[in-house]
């Protein structure tokens, strides 16, 4: 991956850390859930893939719209395509060191 | 990768007005309760005990069990809920029907307005089972959960079944067994049936979800299903046809399931990711210790063991105030602040999230009244039980004055979340984002 493109990504999770899962309290990032962030230059479009804590969660919705704010208000020249998916299925074990500890444990 | 669907989530005005009946009930309950201290001192089937036990079995559990179900059936089972208009009837079915029968218990009026009331809650079972049992079967992946959750609306519907013969049976007598007997089957189907059940399949799927683990040896699960519905069922066929008195070896394959469910929660406890538990969970972890009270009761109410009347008599309403007063209140008080800010917060932010910066659903209730609500509760709790057990009245209404403090507090917080309104929201920008923004939702 280009040095740019990997900047751009980065900053994509950067910008995805500010979405806090409501119930868990900690951000969606370092919870696991964004599985990938992929820039389509040739498109201008940044592709996310995120999933949920559990399928039946009811919070899809507004996680994936959430997303797409936050990125297009950080990146108005892309366009934005969150994708929800399921596979592989989230487990905690996905959860960053940073999200462990924000979750208390040490 | 799989693609996801959107979210299942029913509107609020199914939910969210079981959530204001069931705290209203709670307050009214407790009231109840301070005016029902003389009713303590004698036999169970006593008017005012009557009147407060459908008050708490119907107007606040049950209540806010179908309200939380029209939520969380669709977390559980990951599919929509069958119909709304039939939760709309089922909550007007039953608000009326508890009404009436509180009236009716509290006056012991055995006619019209009972026979009426016992059939509209036994319409708004028979409403509320049609719409789990249609939801169930659109289930792709069938899990233990949708076997508890199903199998509990069939024990609801038993239970109101009973009830409705019994309030008939009033006034025209036909049933060949009297009142008492046919009161424990009511009350152990209720009990065992409609709340264990549906507490179990519910909590199996929503406490590891709150802890943050994935237990994914269900093996116990199975053993919790068809040990207390095993008993349950044996039970029933001995009070109804056998008589056989082996009620304790029923009461044991109860027992041994609730420690079956005990031990998955364990489990759970043990792969968690999330060490430090809110006040919510915390009460949710009191509601199950709470659950060692009838376990150990049940068998010295069953087998008696030679105890003088007068005690046999206490420890019966000691043992019915446990599992209404104790392990369900409990339950409730602490999970209603898991799940009701949420979902009023999903329905009052969603449009906002991502542009403007939101405040997080522990936002929405006051945790000083949560804490003095536990502790009240709690304090209140054991006053009252050992009121019964001591039978002084004077403590059995120091105990029913702090759980109406409780009530109050509780209903003040619920009120609290209900009536939340949006307003002052700044708009989100990663210029004043700060990292102080990682805590909140946006």
């Amino acid at each position: 991956m280009k040095t740019q493109e990997q900047e751009l990504v980065n900053e994509a999770y950067e910008a995805l850390k500010y979405i806090i899962d409501p119930e868990i309290g900690i951000n969606i990032v370092d919870l696991g859930l964004v599985y990938k962030v992929t820039l389509k230059e040739e498109e201008e479009k940044l592709h996310i893939e995120l999933t949920l804590t559990t399928p039946g969660c009811p919070m899809s919705g507004t996680i994936t719209t959430a997303a797409e704010q936050m990125l297009h208000k950080r990146f108005p020249n892309l366009e934005i395509e969150v994708e929800l998916v399921w596979l592989p299925q989230w487990t905690p074990e996905m959860i960053s060191e940073e999200g462990m500890r924000l979750l208390g444990n040490t | 990768m799989s693609a996801a669907t959107t979210s299942n989530s029913p509107p609020k005005w199914l939910v969210l007005p079981h959530y204001a009946f069931a705290a209203v009930a709670f307050v009214v309950l407790c009231l109840l309760l301070v005016f029902s201290t003389d009713a303590f001192g004698g036999h169970y089937f006593h008017p005012k005990l009557l009147t407060l036990t459908h008050v708490a079995a119907l107007g606040w559990a049950t209540m806010i069990i179908f309200g939380s179900v029209y939520q969380l059936l669709p977390v559980v089972l990951e599919v929509r809920l069958y119909s709304e208009k039939l939760g709309t009837w089922a909550f007007a079915l039953l608000a009326m029907g508890t009404i009436l029968l509180t009236v009716a218990f509290w006056n012991f009026w055995v006619g019209t307005i009972m026979h009426i009331a016992a059939c509209l809650l036994f319409v708004a079972f028979s409403l509320f089972a049609i719409n789990v049992v249609q939801t169930t079967r659109q289930v792709k992946k069938w899990g233990i959960e949708a076997d508890f959750m199903v199998t509990s609306v069939v024990w609801l519907v038993a239970t109101g079944l009973v009830g409705v013969l019994m309030v008939f049976n009033f006034q025209y007598p036909f049933l060949p067994q009297d009142h008492v007997h046919y009161l424990k089957l009511h009350a152990h189907l209720g009990m065992a049936g409609w709340f264990l059940l549906l507490i179990v399949g519910v909590g199996s799927k929503l406490i590891p979800m709150f802890l943050l683990a994935h237990p994914e040896d269900t093996r116990s699960l199975n053993w919790s299903y068809y040990l207390i519905n095993g008993g349950l069922v044996l039970f029933a066929m001995d009070h109804l046809f056998l008589h056989t008195g082996y009620n304790a070896l029923y009461a044991a394959m109860v027992v041994a399931g609730i420690a079956s469910f005990l031990y998955f929660l364990y489990q759970a406890k043990c792969l968690g990711k999330r060490p430090d538990l809110d006040l919510g969970m915390k009460q949710t972890f009191v509601a199950l210790a709470l659950l060692v009270l009838p376990i150990v009761l049940v068998f010295i109410v069953t087998l008696q063991f030679g105890l003088p009347q007068g005690l046999l008599s206490a420890l019966y309403l000691v043992y019915g105030l446990s599992i209404f007063f104790g392990f369900v209140s409990a339950l409730i008080l602490g999970q209603t602040f898991k799940t009701l800010p949420f979902i009023v917060w999903m329905h009052s932010y969603e449009d906002y999230v991502g542009r403007f910066k939101t405040p997080m659903p522990k936002d929405l209730y006051s945790v000083a009244l949560l804490r003095w609500q536990n502790i009240t509760y709690i304090v209140g709790l054991v006053t009252l039980l050992a009121g019964v057990l001591l039978a002084e009245q004077s403590v059995i209404l120091l105990g029913a004055v702090l759980l109406s403090v409780a009530a109050a507090l509780y209903a003040g917080n619920v009120f609290k979340v209900l009536l939340h309104k949006v307003k002052d929201l700044k708009p989100f920008g990663y210029e004043n984002a700060g990292t102080g923004a990682r805590q909140r939702s946006v």
